[in-house]
């Protein structure tokens, strides 16, 4: 096999240890909540990577520290975001503004909220275009959204919406909510940016349309345009872990801002090592997937999540999956380091890596 | 119109093992005209039967605007049907006044999508619970209340500590536990379960249902069980309804469903259900076109522009009746060309 030049293998995207924490204000003064504890991973050219979790695992705040857009209350500690060789945590507002959109194309959660309400598609399409520098200087929005319809009607059809030319003219209340999701994956391809970052895009959607666009996303990256563009790479982040096996190549598992695994979809999820993984893969019905309870049948015999909060607080000594983990509920005793100390990411096969002194336990 | 005694025997007089029955329910809702704009007669439920028994939950699933939401309401009578009737324990409830349907509103219970917005914000979690008491007169002295409520709390897996907290200080899952707890609160026969899991994380999703059908296994009351998550609603459900633009087009026990679906809807909703494993992936057939407008009705089959055996005719044309697959057999199906096994 070839191996291809040294530029091609270079990753879009490579996180590494970014830390972010909160400021929380409370009568004892103001202290610091970590937010994000040394996030790793990489986003190859032209791959899905799938950042899964649940809410509050930091999933949105990675996204957000990525592009620079973290609420006033939080902010960077620590870590590199090199996006295309360049870290980006280190530029200057002014060219990381320039990065959003152009570089790096965002697919909201909601479109309803992301869309403007009171212009029509053609003219928010060509207000991306023209932003991006597409439609020549800098002229009146008039002009560039007539001189726009060419490449936006093009944009449209990329993401296979029928009838672009009519679609241009209407405004996204008069879309269903799988045009509108189209709509939005068309703005963000505008600029052809080597990086999509789509924050639970199909959450909300009915079955038959998320498959749609899971399929349309996985051919966004693997049939890049004739025109020598760069298939983007995909930060896709899901609570769903069946939507991250559809279409990602990669998954990082986020647990209260930590990667608890990581690796190849076929590894993370073959041979889940971490007792989160493990169990995410339970909250799965009707799945059967190399999970190692699963032979255990019945409804009532794979050992569930608890019902407990999580004990402890951020910052304490130990693993922080350690108050919920249910191979610890059976015999705390059996493991006595989690709450004396926190695991590392260590490996667990070729580019797999899990957070946890007492792997795959949990399933045996 | 004398409810409490017997009506006369008709046709349709439901046998007495079903706790609620609706009897080829209609819905339609007239949108009024603006300006240059026509009144416009929206067809959301039309024709559609279902039996939920005593201890069964039903499933009913469909696209968003399928109509699901609109027969749970039919069938709560918080809505009433255009055509058709509804019929609670074998009494025919179609056209009770709201006077007449408070008494059963202690049987008839419904659980929301959005749980934290089904709560009132600037209640605390006592009162929440604690509304249902008030709003029948019951349980009046304080302290039998209050190990009531914590009681119920405790049933769903939440801790008396929650008392005195409000809806924000909870979590989206605890929010659906306390609104859980209050559909139980007046022991309820029947419970709409409206989309309860859609707003929740993965982890949520399988922890609530597995309480809801623990809670059905001790307290034997039904469920409906609506979500656009044909996966949920085939691990809940005994039998299942789907729905297509405002009709029931197949329902059936849920192995059989699983195994054996008939209508080209069912399979390619059953195509759709994203899986982990890649060998268990089928060759996906994506679904063409948008789901049907329920403001541009469709001649004949409402499936027909997106169905992959649609033939002119008759399906451009006519209605397919929804009839058992078999005689004498519960699966029915409303396809001219079902598949076979």
């Amino acid at each position: 096999m070839n191996a291809p030049a040294a530029s091609a293998n270079e990753p879009v995207l490579s996180v590494r240890q970014l830390s972010t924490c909160f400021e929380v204000v409370s009568e004892q003064g103001v202290t610091e909540s970590a937010a994000l504890d040394a996030v790793s991973f990489e986003i190859p050219r032209g791959s899905i990577v799938a950042l899964v979790g649940d809410s509050g695992s930091g999933k949105s705040l990675t996204a957000l520290s990525i592009l620079g857009l973290l609420p006033p209350a939080a902010r960077v500690t620590g870590g590199q975001v090199l996006f295309q060789g360049r870290d980006v945590l280190a530029a200057g507002e002014a060219e990381r503004r320039g990065l959003r959109g152009r570089g790096i194309g965002m697919i909201f959660q909601e479109p309803a909220s992301a869309l403007s309400p009171v212009h029509t598609v053609g003219w928010q399409l060509a207000l991306a275009l023209r932003t991006g520098g597409k439609l020549g200087p800098v002229g009146a929005l008039q002009r560039a959204s007539r001189l726009g319809r060419g490449p936006a009607r093009e944009l449209l059809a990329r993401v296979e919406l029928p009838e672009p030319e009519r679609l241009l003219d209407l405004y996204p209340h008069q879309l269903s909510a799988g045009m509108r999701r189209r709509v939005m994956i068309a703005l963000a391809l505008a600029q052809s940016p080597a990086l999509l970052i789509a924050d639970e895009p199909t959450t909300g959607l009915d079955a038959p349309i998320q498959a749609q666009i899971l399929d349309l996303l996985s051919r966004l990256v693997s049939e890049p345009r004739g025109n020598a563009a760069d298939p983007p790479g995909v930060l896709l982040i899901t609570h769903d872990l069946c939507v991250a096996a559809e279409v990602a190549s990669e998954i990082v598992v986020l647990y209260s801002g930590q990667v608890v695994e990581a690796g190849p979809v076929r590894s993370v999820l073959g041979r889940p090592q971490h007792p989160y993984t493990i169990g995410l893969l339970e909250h799965i019905p009707g799945h059967g997937f190399a999970s190692p309870s699963s032979s255990r049948a019945g409804r009532n015999a794979a050992p569930r999540l608890s019902l407990r909060a999580i004990a402890g607080a951020p910052g304490e000594p130990g693993c922080r999956f350690a108050g919920r983990c249910p191979q610890r509920q059976g015999d705390p005793e059996r493991f006595p380091r989690c709450m004396a100390e926190g695991p590392e990411l260590e490996p667990a096969g070729a580019r797999h890596r899990s957070r946890c002194f007492y792997p795959r336990l949990a399933g045996e | 119109m004398s409810e409490h005694r017997h009506d006369t025997p008709r046709a349709t007089e439901p046998a007495p093992v079903d706790l609620l029955r609706g009897v080829q329910l209609s819905k339609f809702f007239v949108l009024p005209g603006r300006a240059l704009k026509k009144t416009q007669l929206v067809r959301a439920v039309q024709d559609a039967s279902i039996e939920i028994g005593p201890a069964e939950t039903v499933g009913l699933v469909g696209e968003s605007g399928s109509g699901k939401t609109t027969l749970g309401r039919l069938l709560l009578r918080l809505l009433e049907p255009t055509y058709g009737r509804v019929y609670f324990e074998g009494r025919d409830i179609t056209h009770y006044h709201e006077r007449d349907l408070r008494p059963l509103r202690k049987s008839l219970q419904v659980l929301f999508q959005d749980a934290a917005a089904a709560l009132d914000e600037r209640w605390t979690v006592n009162q929440i619970i604690a509304e249902p008491f008030s709003v029948h007169g019951l349980l009046r002295e304080p302290r039998a209340r209050r190990e009531r409520i914590v009681e119920l709390l405790r049933t769903v897996g939440l801790g008396p500590e929650l008392l005195r907290r409000r809806p924000l200080e909870l979590s989206s899952g605890q929010c659906q536990r306390v609104s859980i707890a209050r559909a139980l609160a007046l022991e309820p026969r029947f419970i709409v379960c409206d989309e309860p899991i859609a707003a929740l994380d993965a982890s949520d999703q399988l922890r609530v249902v597995d309480l809801l059908r623990s809670l059905q296994e001790t307290r034997h009351h039904s469920y409906l069980f609506i979500s656009h998550d044909l996966r949920m609603v085939l691990h809940l459900s005994q039998r299942v309804l789907v729905m297509y633009a405002g009709r029931v087009v197949e329902s059936a026990h849920a192995r059989e469903l699983r195994e054996q679906a008939r209508h080209p809807y069912t399979r390619a909703l059953l195509n759709a259900i994203p899986e982990v494993d890649p060998k268990r992936r089928r060759l996906r057939v994506l679904l063409e076109g948008e789901p049907p407008s329920p403001f541009r009705p469709i001649d004949g089959c409402p499936f027909h522009p997106r169905c992959p055996r649609a033939h002119a005719d008759p399906c451009e044309h006519e209605m397919p009746p929804l009839v058992p697959t078999a005689p004498g057999k519960a699966h029915e199906v409303a396809c001219w060309f079902p598949h076979s096994d």
